[in-house]
């Protein structure tokens, strides 16, 4: 009687059901008898969940497992050999990281969160890298979408998306510390997990790091060393069965030694050492609940970053953003429909030479989407719709639609096709910055020159029309293949004007004098093919090789001295990156990576071969050894030139050693 | 250089196509095959057509488990459910896989699957001795379990003969 008590029970509960998508489990293993599942070994090599290998998009996935055998350190380093992305080091704290061209210092065509917050800055609608970081022990993944990410993530996500992703409080639970000691580099980090009942879980972390300078060619250190230190925390409870609630935040301040030219006419262009100092701070709620047809979530949170002391450019910025997002799945159609609010606050104090008009700014944006995915025949095909509008003030209303096709050929492989529309609204930089440029005397003119570069407001934003094709192959488990192509057109890039003659000036000093404004008047077009090839012939092995091909081709109206056609050579026409890891004990690993990556015509940057070596013990259960060399065969290369508005000399990234101890209990 | 990279390769691929074994496997995909395994090693008092399992507390096998939905075992069928935290009745499964739960609500949830007369399995370090009935933990590469006899007596749960001589460790108090 109680049996079937609980049966009719039990089917009560089962309509309930739960959201969760299944992953699949091979049916040969299913099969296997007891004996033979204990002879069974495990890889650290990962495969991806299931909505990941459905994705009719480009989509790239740093796994835990991936990180976990990562070579680097710094949290932009860790994009290293991800295919589509170009990370370059300028200076020891500030990286050039772009998804399928135009990369720079300012690269602008990207869109970075993390757990949904977003990392960019409205300033010049692009990172301050140096500023991001996280225990990259409790990261979970980090998912890299190329291509126009426009109809969910809104402006900015024009040629790609990256979303660090970190654990869930329930997953880095005790203690956790690393230290790393290496030449170039040195940190340490110290995170606690635990819970209360058994429905909240926390975790908090501390974490200071001390990142050494870059050389300057044939000129000793860079004098760019920095210094992090950072705290956090994140909640997690489960309110109920369906319910959850997320509340999470972190804090850092960090002092970088920076090497600028003073650009001050009268005591000539000197390169003097002084100290900048940043802040940052943010806190970020969200509440979710998931049933099994329909869900939603709403998400707020507040972010605040300064920075002083620096010879050009100090500046105060909020960010206060609200999103809500809700799904419904109804006879073969998923609906996702979201709305969105950001206020940007931002204060820049002048400098000498460098000044926002209007110094102190509110901007908000507002935002709505919706989306539509349809599966037929079983799953086997999909289709997916969808828009988003935004409206910005200060560009009104833009229009970002994408229409998306998979076609399951086989249970094994995957194709699929995209067009898509996204825009770039203008950064604040673009519309009120005024910068003087100070060129000292040269070969031409025995006179210093003075550009005034002034940002304009009645730019327009970007246009991308993107069409894009992709195939994925995987085999039992031990090959993966994902080759996308695409082709790009754009139209409306921002680019500054060569200046018309110049004028004479007497004072302070005599020199030349010249102005040029922003203006829409680029466009291009851009092909590439993108491969990454994943293979894992036996448990005791992993290869990853990644491959980027693009072609950037731009059409200015005008001679561009700045963000023009040279963009075109500040892309490595190669991108390859092989990783080879080899399981020697079950407690010994060696790793092996190499990075090649072209030359960059418009610095002079010629092509480098990076090669890092990772030595990895497991003393036992709770401690961890890793040693790392980077770059052993070659002592020094530049991999990025100068930024024009910020020039500083060309910096190299040196060879390089760190050992990483890691605890866990 | 070039030729000592591309040795280097060919000494890796070379190496590799002399170790074969099915491969690529995550330590979640295993578990769940020990699992689904497990489950034809256990009989319960009273039968019916369905084999409801259940998973409790926060665990990376809840996707996986679904993936179980619709499966067979020995001509009964698998039906996954997830419990809620405040389970106040009686526990209405056969099968319960337990994730990260508190001491307290642990004993708890143990305490009633053994009234209920429900297998219990999972991969928290110390399960069996606080009187679970499989726990399940990796091995270097390899996954190995415990099994709890007693506990399984007082559930009047039967465990086959084969399973506990597989198990790493059996936990007998009860001689007699």
């Amino acid at each position: 009687m109680k049996a079937v008590f609980c049966v009719l029970i039990a089917l009560l509960c089962l309509t309930g059901g739960s959201s969760l998508w299944a992953e699949e489990i091979p049916e040969e293993l299913l099969n296997l008898d007891l004996e033979q599942l204990m002879e069974m070994e495990v890889t650290s090599a990962a495969r991806h969940p299931q909505k990941f290998r459905d994705a009719p998009s480009a989509i790239y996935l740093i796994t835990a497992e991936d990180l976990h055998r990562s070579f680097d350190n710094q949290l932009p380093e860790l994009l290293r050999g991800v295919p589509g992305v170009h990370v370059a080091r300028v200076t020891s704290s500030d990286w050039a990281i772009s998804i399928r061209g135009f990369n720079d210092r300012f690269a602008n065509k990207l869109l970075v969160l993390m757990d949904g917050r977003t990392l960019y800055t409205p300033l010049f609608s692009g990172v301050f890298w140096e500023r991001q970081d996280t225990v990259i022990e409790d990261l979970d993944r980090i998912e890299i979408i190329r291509g126009p990410g426009a109809s969910l993530w809104g402006a900015n996500a024009v040629n790609g998306v990256i979303n660090f992703v970190t654990k869930s409080a329930w997953e880095t639970q005790g203690w956790l510390s690393s230290v790393v000691v290496g030449t170039e580099e040195s940190e340490a980090t110290l995170r606690y997990g635990g819970m209360h009942e058994d429905d909240l879980a926390y975790r908090v972390y501390v974490k200071v790091k001390e990142v050494g300078s870059l050389k300057v060619a044939h000129d000793g250190s860079a004098h760019d060393d920095w210094r992090m230190g950072q705290t956090g925390f994140r909640l997690d409870w489960n309110v109920s069965e369906h319910r959850k609630i997320r509340l999470s935040g972190d804090a850092y301040t960090q002092t970088a030694s920076v090497l600028q030219s003073q650009q001050d006419l009268t005591s000539h262009d000197t390169f003097k050492p002084t100290d900048g100092y940043g802040f940052g701070a943010n806190i970020v709620f969200k509440i979710e609940e998931e049933l099994k047809d329909r869900g939603w979530y709403f998400q707020a949170y507040y972010d605040t970053a300064r920075a002083t002391g620096y010879p050009l450019l100090n500046w105060d910025l909020d960010i206060i953003d609200a999103e809500f997002l809700h799904h419904l799945s109804r006879n073969h159609h998923e609906w996702t429909w979201g709305l969105g609010y950001r206020l940007y606050i931002s204060d820049v104090k002048r400098s000498a030479t460098y000044a926002y008009d209007p110094a102190h700014s509110k901007t908000y944006v507002l935002n709505a989407f919706i989306q539509d995915e349809l599966d037929f025949r079983d799953g086997t095909l999909k289709f997916i719709w969808g828009s988003k509008f935004e409206y910005n003030e200060d560009v009104g209303l833009e229009v970002q639609p994408t229409a998306r096709f998979l076609w399951k050929l086989t249970h094994n492989q995957t194709l699929w096709a995209a067009v898509s529309r996204a825009v770039r609204t203008p950064s604040k930089g673009e519309l009120d910055a005024v910068i003087d440029l100070l060129f000292p005397p040269s070969s031409d003119s025995d006179l210093p020159f003075v550009l005034h570069l002034e940002g304009n407001k009645d730019l327009d934003s970007e246009k991308l029309i993107a069409f894009e094709l992709g195939y994925r192959y995987n085999h039992a488990k031990k090959v993966s293949l994902d080759v996308a192509t695409f082709f790009n057109l754009y139209d409306d890039l921002v680019a500054f004007p060569v200046p018309e003659t110049p004028e004479f000036r007497s004072s302070p000093v005599p020199h030349l004098y010249a102005t040029t404004k922003a203006e829409n008047l680029m466009d291009g077009e851009a092909y590439g093919l993108e491969a990454s090839l994943r293979l894992n012939p036996a448990s005791r092995f992993f290869f990853l090789f990644n491959y980027t091909y693009l072609k950037l081709f731009l059409h200015s109206d005008k001679p561009t001295v700045w963000l023009g056609e040279e963009l075109e050579d500040q892309w490595p026409k190669h991108l390859f990156s092989f990783v080879g890891c080899y399981t020697v004990l079950p407690n010994l690993h060696v790793d092996f990576r190499v990075n090649y990556t072209s030359k960059l015509k418009s610095f002079g940057v010629p092509s480098y071969l990076g090669a890092d070596v990772k030595l990895h013990w497991y003393f036992n259960k709770n401690l961890e050894l890793s040693l790392v060399a980077q770059n052993i065969f070659d002592s020094e290369h530049p991999e990025f030139g100068q930024t024009y508005a910020l020039r500083t000399p060309l910096r190299e990234v040196q060879r390089a050693a760190f050992l990483k101890l890691i605890w866990k209990h | 250089m070039m030729r000592f990279l591309v040795l280097f390769l060919f000494v890796f691929l070379l190496l590799s196509s002399f170790s074969s074994s099915v491969s690529g496997l995550t330590e979640e995909e295993l578990k769940i095959a020990f699992v689904y395994n497990f489950l034809k090693f256990v009989s319960w008092p009273s039968g019916s057509k369905n084999l409801y399992l259940c998973v409790v507390g926060e665990t990376k096998l809840k996707p996986y488990l679904f993936a179980l939905q619709g499966k067979s075992v020995k001509d009964k069928v698998i039906s996954v459910k997830e419990l809620s935290l405040d389970v106040k009745g009686a526990l209405c499964c056969n099968a319960l896989f337990v994730g990260k739960l508190s001491r307290d609500k642990l004993k708890m949830i143990i305490r009633k699957a053994q009234e209920n007369g429900v297998f219990t399995v999972s991969d928290l370090p110390g399960f069996a001795e606080l009187g679970g009935i499989i726990e399940v933990f990796p091995v270097e590469n390899k996954l190995r379990f415990i099994v709890n006899l007693s506990a399984a007596k007082l559930s009047g749960i039967k465990i086959s003969s084969r399973l506990l001589k597989l198990a790493i460790r059996v936990i007998n108090d009860d001689k007699s």
